[in-house]
């Protein structure tokens, strides 16, 4: 018997929380686990030295710490983060639970706001809350060598009537991804995402873009799924699937990426990250024949061009106890020595959103295209998404599961059509937005 | 009961059996492959069957990475003290349960029942219970976890093992003068030795490999090692190389338990179950 | 070890009966024979109690973390009442179903096969019954992953294979892909990892039946079918309901392997229980709803496991 206390004393003794004393302040870092995370936190070691705080960063799985760790935190409020790491369309959702601070309540200016492009999207309710650090553009990935060949480019012309080049119209991508399209030899005229995860819904985003609509609208939260053009929408994307790869109907994001940087396929529509590794020969069977073209809009897409954008960024938890020097820390993470470092010293680097990293010469002497980034920022045309806390739920869960469906033959565009609208409108009530 | 089997009969068994292990050693074998590609041959067109040449950078890597070394430490500490917390709570409950039939029928139900909560499910509760607690992000919450969803089938594996044991025996020592932790230490254990072997494979497997509960539950202190190399995958990018590597790293301590034991797993089993 | 009187679980039987002897008190004088189980049951109960009475309350609010300033907010069954109103949920749980009565079926005719085969006496026949176990050591998602890869259209080698084969057909539209062909393959899949447990459950339920009753069959002239119909069977068939119950149980809780392999797509054609339940409880965060489909999903495994501990006292009398 005596044994047996002895034993359980010592596992109780191990379940006893090991208290810590520290004389230090300590900052603490939340974020997911990748590429543009990584990029910020490489810069904490440097940021603490200079701010004269120790800092702890918990990076964790991404679906995970943005779906369910932080939110779960936002609810039980329990202090783990100081600085949390979130993407804009996430903002609603914590500013909703009282979790985050106005970057208002700091002197603002140290940020330089104006060298941020598009910071003004992570206002919401007349305020700022997080940094912005990774922009990142949703395009047409397309292959130049094939767009550039003198033999292509005769065909093209001769089939078309007008010259092969990046594609300026949603007709002009249409004709070449099916111009492209030669199965037989192995080049497919595009590569969809199709696992039921998020990544599906970029390219029904971009297609209801190109037809002029939001997906749903940011300002009026009009659903437009179920109209003439959510129609076209949905129905041009089912067009694309036939010109697809057919490894587009499970592709997650791996497998998408690494079909079209196999040099299977002539394009995808996706994120200008996936630039990063697209250009590195190492993996990639295409690197440097890579172009970039922003989802071109109904209209002259040429003078005044558009497009849509994510970006992630460090904000400030209101559970801190150490709100200045969080403060501090966020300004050294995200300055522009930050910003190049991030760029520079990591392994797939980041595409970052200050203008003055853009042009940096160390910076793009690693991604020469970030020089036509913080070219074609200028008077470029943001695109959105609603800032509502349920829009996660539609974008992460609703569209993946019924265009899933649509896609494989099982519902059609009519049925998807009036089955998304439906449930977006339920949850658009349930929440509050729209009147019953 | 074979020895007088023809020739013919074992050429026949040997290349069924061949047939058995590649079709269930494939995937295995595809695992081990993917941990010894490069991230070029990872996703080739077509796929690379064999790695030429092999590279050891994905090892190379998960050694070099200190994250992976402290959640090595922190599997091991959770799966041991998980162990030893299941058999301390467990080898008792079990003897007096399979003995003098404590709790009856009612209490077998009741560990029925733990054993068929879902751990997804409890993952918010728990998430706001340990935080509320103060218990995030500590080895313990998980020993604590893995120690109730172990215990049920250990309990139920136990009274399998120990109602084997004929009470005589039992009786005897008593007479000497043993007391009844005595007569658990000295007469029970060693005679259930085969099934405690079993019960340690089945216990280590369930703590060793769990993810869901550990995933929410730890950040970076008692992060285990499923969970670190969950954050191989990113948003942007599978490292796959090294998961596979991780993998094949996990499950080998697990592989080599299996083999030292498997005479007792196969025999251990029969009496918790068969009986 | 002790042999026992194979294939009568005794123990089990005689627990149901000691339920209602009335001559079994709380304290006796072996008062020890109480504090040695004390322990562990109070650690079961609050383990039970706790986070499933959490899980109760919570399933009648309206707790959602999209909208945290209605709070936890009671509202009784509300809940329960929209679930019996939800196609997904009952789509999800005829999923479950037939994921669940595949899977079992499947893997415990090919564990019962595997072990038979495997039980000849025949040099070599240890190391490949513990090579054959390796699949059931693998963490579950990290065979996920391989799965999914092994399994995708271009850079799988299965489908490589199949193409070879010239049923390039399926591969077109991928394995996964179609809801004709991924539930099964999740079923297969499942099954790869858990035949080895029914294998090991099995065989050593072979080992428990005495050389002396094979040996006097034969004397009395029974062959090779005869003795597997009517002496090895009938004995094992005990164990053989126990692996087929925690297979049951663990199937029907199914979550990393599916997730990670289609996460429920395409469409909901392979979305279970606890995939509705997750996608519903943590990725939408409507806690309160989510709790109610957890449940749901407790009851009718409480209810699946009863049906299952009365054929096994059943087979005990």
């Amino acid at each position: 018997m005596k044994r047996i206390g002895i034993l359980l004393s010592l596992v109780l003794l191990l379940l006893l929380p090991a208290g810590q004393a520290q004389d230090m302040v300590t900052i603490s870092i939340g974020a997911e686990t990748g590429v543009h995370a990584d990029a910020l936190i490489a810069n904490a070691d440097r940021c603490a030295m200079e701010v004269g705080v120790d800092y702890e960063a918990h990076q964790l799985p991404p679906g995970e710490w943005i779906n369910s760790i932080l939110p779960t935190e936002a609810a039980v409020r329990s202090g783990l983060y100081d600085i949390a790491y979130i993407p804009i369309s996430k903002i609603a959702q914590f500013v909703a639970a009282d979790y985050l601070l106005p970057l208002e309540d700091f002197d603002i200016d140290a940020l330089d706001p104006d060298d941020i492009a598009f910071f003004n999207l992570t206002e919401y309710e007349g305020k700022h809350w997080l940094v912005p650090w990774l922009n990142e553009y949703q395009g047409i990935l397309y292959r130049t060598d094939l767009m550039n060949d003198p033999d292509e480019q005769a065909a093209f012309m001769e089939a078309n009537g007008y010259e092969l080049a990046a594609p300026q119209s949603m007709q002009q991508y249409f004709d070449q991804v099916a111009f492209f399209h030669r199965p037989d030899e192995g080049l497919h005229g595009n590569i969809a995402y199709g696992l039921r995860a998020a990544w599906i819904t970029i390219l029904h985003e971009a297609l209801s873009f190109m037809h002029g609509i939001e997906v749903v609208d940011h300002e009026t939260l009009e659903i437009n799924i179920n109209t003439p053009e959510g129609i076209a929408a949905l129905t041009d994307m089912m067009m694309l699937y036939g010109y697809a790869d057919p490894a587009s109907y499970t592709a997650g994001w791996v497998e998408g990426n690494a079909n079209f940087t196999a040099g299977r396929d002539f394009s995808l529509v996706t994120w200008n990250s996936v630039l990063l590794y697209g250009n590195d020969p190492d993996t990639s069977d295409v690197a440097g024949n890579i172009g970039f073209q922003l989802i071109p809009l109904p209209g002259d897409g040429v003078e005044e061009p558009e497009g849509f954008l994510s970006q992630w960024g460090p904000a400030i938890s209101s559970t801190t106890e150490h709100p200045q020097e969080t403060w501090e820390m966020l300004v050294c993470l995200t300055s522009t020595e930050s910003g190049v470092h991030g760029v520079t010293a990591t392994k797939l680097g980041n595409s970052p959103s200050r203008i003055s990293v853009l042009q940096d010469e160390r910076a793009l002497a690693r991604f020469p295209w970030l020089g036509d980034i913080a070219a074609g920022i200028q008077g470029l045309n943001i695109i959105s998404t609603p800032n509502i806390p349920e829009y996660g739920d539609v974008r992460g869960e609703v569209l993946p599961r019924l265009l899933s469906t649509m896609i494989t033959g099982e519902a059609t565009i009519e049925e998807t059509a009036a089955a998304l609208e439906a449930e977006i409108m339920q949850i658009l009530v349930d929440g509050g937005h729209v009147e019953g | 009961m074979d020895q007088r089997m023809s020739r013919a009969n074992r050429l026949l068994t040997y290349a069924l059996w061949l047939f058995l292990l590649a079709v269930f050693l494939f995937p295995i074998y595809w695992l081990i492959a993917s941990s010894f590609k490069t991230e070029g041959q990872q996703f080739a067109i077509p796929p690379v069957w064999f790695p030429a040449p092999a590279t050891l950078e994905n090892y190379i890597n998960l050694f070099s990475d200190a994250k992976v070394i402290n959640s090595v430490k922190n599997s091991l500490l959770v799966a041991g003290i998980t162990l030893a917390a299941v058999s301390l709570l467990g080898i008792p409950a079990a003897y007096s349960m399979a003995r003098f039939r404590v709790g009856g029928s009612l209490m077998m139900l009741v560990i029925f029942t733990a054993r068929l909560l879902p751990p997804v499910a409890y993952i918010i509760p728990l998430f706001a219970i340990a935080r509320g607690l103060n218990l995030y992000d500590k080895q313990g919450t998980l020993v604590l976890l893995y120690t109730f969803f172990s215990l049920p089938l250990a309990i139920w594996m136990l009274v399998g093992f120990i109602s084997t044991i004929p009470d005589e025996i039992e009786d005897a020592a008593m007479i000497d003068g043993a007391s009844r932790l005595g007569v658990i230490w000295h007469v029970v254990l060693p005679l259930i030795r085969p099934g405690l072997a079993s019960i340690t494979i089945f216990m280590l497997l369930s703590s060793w490999n769990e993810f869901a509960l550990a995933v929410t539950l730890t950040a970076r202190n008692a992060r285990t090692l499923p969970v670190t190399m969950y954050t191989f995958v990113t948003n942007q990018n599978i490292a796959w190389g090294e998961l596979a590597a991780a993998g094949v790293l996990s499950a080998t301590p697990i592989v080599i338990a299996g083999l030292l034991v498997q005479k007792h797993l196969v025999v251990g089993l029969v009496a918790g179950s068969g009986k | 070890m002790p042999l026992i009187a194979p294939g009568r679980p005794a123990a089990y039987a005689n627990m149901t009966l000691s339920l209602f002897n009335p001559g079994s008190r709380l304290f006796g004088a072996q008062r020890v024979k109480y504090l040695l189980a004390l322990p562990a049951f109070i650690f079961i109960i609050i383990g039970i109690i706790y986070p499933t009475g959490y899980l109760l309350y919570n399933s009648m609010t309206a707790w959602s973390l999209t909208r945290l300033d209605l709070g936890q907010t009671f509202i009784g069954i509300e809940n329960y009442g929209k679930l019996l109103a939800d196609e997904r949920f009952y789509s999800s749980l005829g999923i479950t179903a037939i994921f669940t009565i595949a899977t079992t079926s499947i893997q415990t005719v090919l564990g019962v096969t595997l072990a038979l085969l495997l039980n000849r006496n025949i040099r070599g026949e240890g190391l490949v019954r513990t090579l054959l176990l390796i699949p059931w050591l693998v963490a579950p998602f990290i065979s996920g992953f391989n799965f999914r890869f092994m399994m995708a259209p271009n850079i799988g080698v299965i489908a490589q294979a199949l193409d070879f084969l010239g049923l390039d057909t399926i591969t077109k539209t991928s394995i996964l892909g179609s809801p004709r062909t991924a539930l099964g393959a999740l079923i297969l899949v499942h099954v790869w990892n858990g035949v080895p447990g029914t294998m090991l459950v099995v065989t050593g339920g072979f080992k428990t039946i005495p050389e002396e009753l094979y040996l006097a069959a034969r004397v009395d002239g029974a062959d090779r079918l005869q003795l597997l119909r009517y002496i090895t069977l009938p004995l094992v068939r005990y164990a053989i309901l126990i692996s087929a119950f925690l297979t049951t149980l663990f199937i029907f809780k199914a979550f990393e392997m599916i997730f990670i392999m289609t996460g429920g797509g395409p469409g909901d054609s392979t979305e279970v229980l606890a995939l509705y339940q997750y996608w519903v409880g943590i990725r939408s965060l409507k806690i309160g709803y989510g709790s109610s489909i957890a449940v749901v999903q407790l009851l009718v495994a409480f209810i699946v496991s009863l049906v299952y501990a009365r054929l096994m006292f059943r087979e005990a009398d």
